[in-house]
């Protein structure tokens, strides 16, 4: 599939297997290192945690954040899913949702 | 604008669009007296007739005729006058661009990014049906620019830089065949990638013929942060130079440990070049009056995805994110956990925040908001990022307190090395962004909240085989065509204006 919507866009043979091959391998040691991920409990940080998912994602993580930090945690709700939260006209909402964040 | 444009709808990868709202935004330009929108090979084609003084309408059907670009010179153009109808001298030329210019930051202001049209004409008049509605089959076709218009844009008149030496020759003869002009035209000093056409696809292809004519490894935002061929050509110098201190550092280190000298920590040090993962400036900003955001690429994709956000969050806000090289460069992954890479972040963060002596492109964040004892910023990423830049923070945190009670002598494991020669004083963080963080994977290792852990995503991202579960990696490569696509909906304009302005 990736292939199929790189093809009219890249004619060459060998990037496009760079590329999605590249992707391929990072996502999965990025992943792994996911899944080992033993961080120290203690200290709990002292910022404020902005928790912001989208309304229709299927992947279901944890549904609190409030025991990893001593300040609040604010919780947002955000069109698309996982996958596209952050990309096209969704932008917008993140971006007004988070602006009160950034300081 | 008439009823039947906002009902023509047409699909532009893969997004429904309106070309009656494209047409509305531009006609309602005090500088607009008409419009029309279409699609041009799959692009948003944006057709403008400038309400201009002195460029009177032809009372002929223009159909075909067009100033094409946005250089509306007073000599025809390619060849062909516009409806017998000069428009203006260089004066004209300036209002046009200067019209173009601002038409474009409308509907990027107005529209979602894949609504910007991708091609801008000049017309004397829009094309008339007899019943007086818009004639798009008569619209003519984003005509390609002349060289010398490309060149009164773009840089290349009057005067053409010949090539220094072979290697300057070489970029430039890569750059003209990836654009299609011919090598002549093209000024080694001036003539601007972006601005003769390239777009992120070529952007990619130039970079593959030049690793392919000259062995160098540039990267896309080496590419972004200087697009001509002296600039790049100044990119691969600062890259080799960078390869050969880091050999000679290296070569050094392993005399010292053969000769007995004290081996240093195995955490790379703040002037240490040859780093997994890279600095790059999406938006400089005004650091003074925003507080710099500091953004962790997701798994599988490069930290340009955030690029629609930061367009989002206006030119004021200082936006830097970490980029894995291994995704554009295909090296190994040599980070072994999530707290290797948060360390590895805060080393490079330390670097931007002009605190490590070092920098990044667009220079270092300093003064202002981030002046004063006790510097602030915030740390975001989506998914996989998040997990990082919520570990940033708490080494941070960590580090902090380390320092705090530095007469305390008994030690703490919190911190890593590398944080304690992080410069001082340390950055506090406003908050932490996490968007949609995978933290639920952890479950059964002594992070999650026991209280949720019915929560967790019961689906491993793993196979039994240890290989990436399909669907998963699909919808993650699925951002690589996003990332490829976008910029023909102006993320690509984005992306210039961002590299330009790190410049």
């Amino acid at each position: 599939m990736l292939r199929a919507q790189l093809a009219p866009l890249i004619d060459d043979e060998a990037m496009l297997e760079s590329l999605s091959a590249n992707a391929a391998r990072h996502f999965v040691a990025c992943n792994r290192l996911l899944d080992t991920h033993v961080p120290t409990p203690t200290p709990l940080v002292r910022c404020p945690l902005v928790d912001a998912r989208p309304y229709q994602s299927e992947c279901v993580f944890l549904s609190s954040l409030q025991h990893l930090t001593r300040a609040t945690v604010h919780k947002i709700e955000l069109p698309g899913t996982h996958w596209t939260m952050m990309f096209g006209e969704l932008t917008a909402g993140v971006a007004e949702a988070i602006t009160p964040f950034l300081g | 604008m008439t009823s039947d444009c906002l009902k023509l709808q047409v699909k532009v990868n893969g997004f429904r669009v309106e070309l009656g709202e494209i047409e509305e935004i531009l006609t309602k330009d005090a500088a607009v007296a008409s419009a029309a929108a279409t699609v041009f090979e799959g692009k948003l084609a944006a057709y403008v007739v400038p309400a201009v003084s002195g460029s009177a309408v032809s009372g002929s059907a223009v159909g075909g005729s067009a100033v094409s670009g946005s250089a509306v010179s007073g000599s025809a153009v390619g060849g062909t006058a516009v409806g017998g109808t000069a428009v203006g001298g260089t004066a004209d030329a300036a209002d046009a661009d200067a019209v173009q210019a601002r038409l474009r930051v409308l509907c990027a202001e107005k529209l979602p990014d894949y609504m910007v049209p991708h091609h801008w004409t000049m017309l004397e008049q829009v094309p008339l049906s007899p019943n007086g509605k818009v004639d798009r089959k008569r619209l003519p076709p984003p005509t390609r620019r002349s060289s010398a218009q490309q060149g009164a844009e773009s840089g290349t008149s009057p005067a053409v830089e010949e090539p220094a030496d072979a290697v300057e020759a070489a970029v430039r003869e890569a750059m003209a065949s990836i654009l299609r002009l011919p090598v002549a035209t093209l000024c080694c000093e001036r003539s601007h990638f972006f601005r003769l056409g390239g777009d992120s696809v070529s952007a990619l292809r130039l970079l593959l013929a030049l690793r392919t004519a000259l062995g160098t490894r540039l990267t896309v935002q080496q590419l972004f942060a200087q697009p001509t061929v002296r600039g790049i050509c100044s990119q691969m110098h600062a890259s080799a130079a960078s390869a050969a201190a880091a050999a000679a550092t290296a070569a050094t280190a392993a005399t010292a440990a053969d000769g007995g000298g004290s081996a240093s920590s195995a955490v790379p040090s703040a002037g240490t070049p040859a780093r997994q993962l890279r600095m790059v400036c999406l938006q400089p900003g005004d650091s003074s009056t925003h507080l710099p955001l500091f953004l962790v690429h997701p798994a599988g994709a490069s930290s340009l995805c955030y690029l629609p956000l930061v367009r989002r969050l206006g030119h004021q806000r200082p936006v830097y994110a970490f980029d894995d090289s291994c995704l554009t460069d295909g090296g190994d992954f040599q980070l072994g956990s999530i707290a290797e890479v948060a360390a590895e972040c805060l080393v490079l963060m330390s670097d931007a925040l002009g605190l490590g002596g070092g920098g990044v492109a667009g220079g270092a964040v300093a003064g202002g908001a981030m002046a004063g004892a006790s510097p602030a910023v915030v740390l975001g990423g989506w998914s996989y990022g998040g997990v990082v830049a919520l570990e940033m923070a708490r080494q941070l945190e960590a580090r902090s307190l380390e320092m705090a009670r530095e007469d305390d002598p008994s030690p703490t494991s919190a911190a890593p090395p590398a944080l304690h020669t992080f410069p001082t004083p340390l950055p506090a963080v406003h908050s932490v962004l996490m968007f949609d963080a995978p933290l639920g994977q952890t479950q059964g290792r002594g992070f999650h909240d026991p209280s949720t852990a019915s929560d967790v995503d019961g689906r491993p991202r793993l196979d039994a085989n240890g290989s990436p579960r399909s669907d998963a990696v699909m919808q993650v490569l699925s951002w690589l065509p996003s990332m490829l696509i976008e910029p023909d909906c102006n993320l690509l304009h984005l992306m210039y204006m961002v590299a330009s302005e790190c410049t």
